[in-house]
């Protein structure tokens, strides 16, 4: 097990290398630079010439992408050319808590409401309980997270305040982002399960289990959710991963100070040392959350054998 | 359980099950009357689709939702079934009534080792311990004649070969000594030779429990090895009933003489298949179901169905040749 998870770390740090590589090509491929003259900024040309050389941005790429590299095997993934005085260690460690609790709140919601509607609207398939529960999922999948948190704006902190719209100062402010977060993942778990479900409910064992004279509950609940649970285990790893890295739309509305709102605004401002330090920070994740899964599935199929 | 051999343990009484699908309603059984005595073995066959599992399901209420059950009575051991909540059922699933299915291969679930799904009803129907119900589960893999079953428990399904499947299975269906055994095409799935040791096993856990058992199956030799009365179902209706020597020596009806024509022998040189395919059920025809592939068809087996004639004393029928009408007409036909 120590070998394999080791092994797997190892190829995750080559995939990584490899991310790397072609998302800093990418990202100067993009026409302009942090220090770009814009409408606001009127740099003189010979200032913007000493910033670029103060960086490092006028060497050629090859030799800024092997400075990076160094850098990046000493921890170090450099400063926000934005934020001042600020590194990109620091921006994630300062961010990444408070993204990770709201996501990792989300995450729960979305597995504790929608493993349970995905498993009635299937027991109840053709019934009221799996119509209601397939429009919500069908809208849930269907409306953009943005115009949900508006609406819950509008309705909770506008109409009737019972939430504030914005920060995380209290247990009130996380209500409404984690719900909003959870809302479409709800919305693809319930679906997810209720297939994965009705698919297992047609299999000769679980009539094997009723013939023993087994309550549906426990037909349903542990021997059909054993096998059904699969499908949703191998979802939930990389949403794992993109939700503790945060939401840009959700911090952005309800302006928590994540992490989210970096991986759009980081590369509007062209600022390439948090691009490439947020795209090795998720991709890390992702590697770690695909592993886990992978135990996962070891540890719930007995079939299933981790080849060291 | 040796003094009551004979008493009528199961009785069934005009049992339709009818599904209802997207292309319209399949009448899968309609209207079969059967019974089964204490200590006897009930072969029943049939070709694929001719209701003989959806009989038995429809008596151990395992069917799926788009089924419709109707019947004029199921009585087992004088208890009526067919009124029973899902509730009561349990108490007589896996517990006085033990089934085994076809197919040992996807029978049993794939996640749960066999100690899980052996012990669930022992813990379940005997209100044993875990530990007894482990005692007890260890001993089921030995008379099951399962080699190193203290080994065999913690493994899963995977693990074991088709034939140590089914005898978990059958294990699992015996571990409560239920008074029937329903098995149902329990080695139409394995190798020939593991049949014959599952035959054997299946007669020989009916010895030592006294369990009654209903075989379900294609196979008449299989029917021939272990069985005493037989039940031969096409389309739905019981064909013939009658003692496996009616059966096989004063063969009643044309279907199950194409049955026995059928079977592979030594000193038969070509097999004779019956021709056709079985009507379909979600237009049974009016008359006798078997017309249209009968070499005897007569004008009224296509308009009428015929009754349950009696031949003897436990032999009867379904064949307008023995009604005593045609009879007068055209004598006595050899089949």
């Amino acid at each position: 097990m120590a070998k394999y998870i080791l092994k797997r770390l190892t190829a995750g740090i080559v995939s990584l290398f490899i991310l790397v590589t072609i998302t800093f090509f990418l990202m100067h491929v993009i026409p302009g630079g942090p220090f770009s003259p814009s409408e606001q900024r009127n740099v003189p040309e010979k200032i913007l010439v000493q910033i670029s050389d103060k960086y490092g941005l006028n060497d050629p790429l090859i030799v800024q992408y092997g400075r990076y590299i160094g850098n990046l095997l000493h921890g170090d993934m450099g400063i926000s050319f934005k934020k001042q005085d600020t590194t990109v260690n620091e921006l994630i460690a300062a961010g990444f808590p408070v993204s990770a609790r709201v996501g990792a709140l989300g995450v729960c919601t979305a597995l504790i409401v929608g493993i349970p509607l995905g498993i009635i609207a299937a027991v109840r398939r053709g019934k009221l309980a799996d119509g209601f529960s397939m429009v919500f999922a069908t809208i849930g999948v269907s409306v953009p997270s943005f115009v949900i948190c508006v609406l819950m704006m509008y309705l909770f902190c506008e109409k009737w305040k019972i939430f504030p719209s914005y920060g995380l100062r209290s247990w009130k402010g996380y209500i409404l982002p984690v719900f909003c977060m959870a809302f479409s993942q709800i919305a693809y778990i319930t679906r997810l399960m209720r297939s994965s479900m009705l698919e297992t409910l047609r299999q000769d064992y679980i009539r094997t289990e009723r013939s023993k004279g087994v309550p549906e509950f426990q037909v349903i609940g542990k021997y059909a959710l054993k096998n059904s649970i699969l499908p949703v285990v191998t979802y939930v790893g990389p949403m794992v991963a993109s939700l503790l890295t945060g939401t840009f739309i959700i911090e952005k509305l309800f302006s928590i100070p994540g992490l989210g709102r970096y991986f759009v605004s980081a590369i509007t401002d062209r600022d390439y040392s948090v691009v490439l330090g947020l795209t090795v920070f998720l991709g890390s994740m992702i590697i770690i959350c695909n592993l886990v899964v992978d135990i996962m599935y070891a540890v719930i199929d007995p079939r299933v054998k981790i080849t060291e | 359980m040796s003094e009551k051999t004979g008493e009528t343990l199961l009785e069934v009484k005009n049992l339709r099950t009818s599904f209802q699908t997207d292309a319209g309603i399949v009448q899968s059984v309609r209207g079969i009357s059967f019974h089964a005595n204490r200590g006897e073995s009930l072969g029943i066959v049939g070709e694929s689709g001719c209701g003989k599992s959806v009989s038995m399901l429809s008596i151990m209420r395992l069917l799926a939702d788009n089924a419709h059950l109707k019947a004029d009575k199921i009585l087992f051991n004088g208890e009526d079934l067919l009124h029973k909540t899902a509730k009561e059922m349990r108490s007589i699933q896996g517990n006085r009534i033990g089934m085994i299915f076809q197919d040992p291969m996807t029978s049993l679930n794939p996640l749960f080792t066999v100690e899980e799904q052996l012990c669930n009803p022992l813990m379940r129907h005997l209100k044993l311990s875990k530990k007894e119900a482990k005692a007890r589960a260890l001993k089921m893999l030995e008379d099951v004649g399962i080699p190193s079953p203290e080994k065999r428990l913690s493994q899963f399904p995977h693990e074991l070969s088709g034939g140590m499947r089914q005898r978990v299975m059958i294990a699992i269906a015996m571990c409560c000594q239920p008074e029937l055994l329903i098995a149902d095409e329990p080695t139409t799935a394995l190798d020939v030779t593991i049949q014959a040791q599952i035959l054997d096993l299946m007669a020989h856990m009916k010895q030592e429990y006294g369990t009654s058992v209903i075989l379900i199956t294609h196979d008449l030799g299989v029917i021939a090895s272990i069985c005493t009365r037989v039940l031969v179902m096409y389309s739905g209706l019981v064909m013939e009933e009658g003692s496996i020597e009616d059966i096989f020596y004063r063969t009643g009806h044309p279907y199950t003489a194409g049955l026995l024509a059928s079977i592979p022998k030594e000193t038969k040189e070509k097999l004779i298949p019956i021709y056709g395919t079985p009507p379909d059920l979600l237009n049974p025809p009016k008359g006798c179901p078997f017309t249209a592939r009968c070499p005897h068809a007569m004008e009224v087996c296509r308009q009428y169905q015929p009754p349950l004639v009696p031949l003897g004393e436990h032999h009867s029928s379904a064949c307008w040749l023995h009604h005593k009408s045609v009879k007068a007409k055209i004598g006595e036909v050899k089949l």
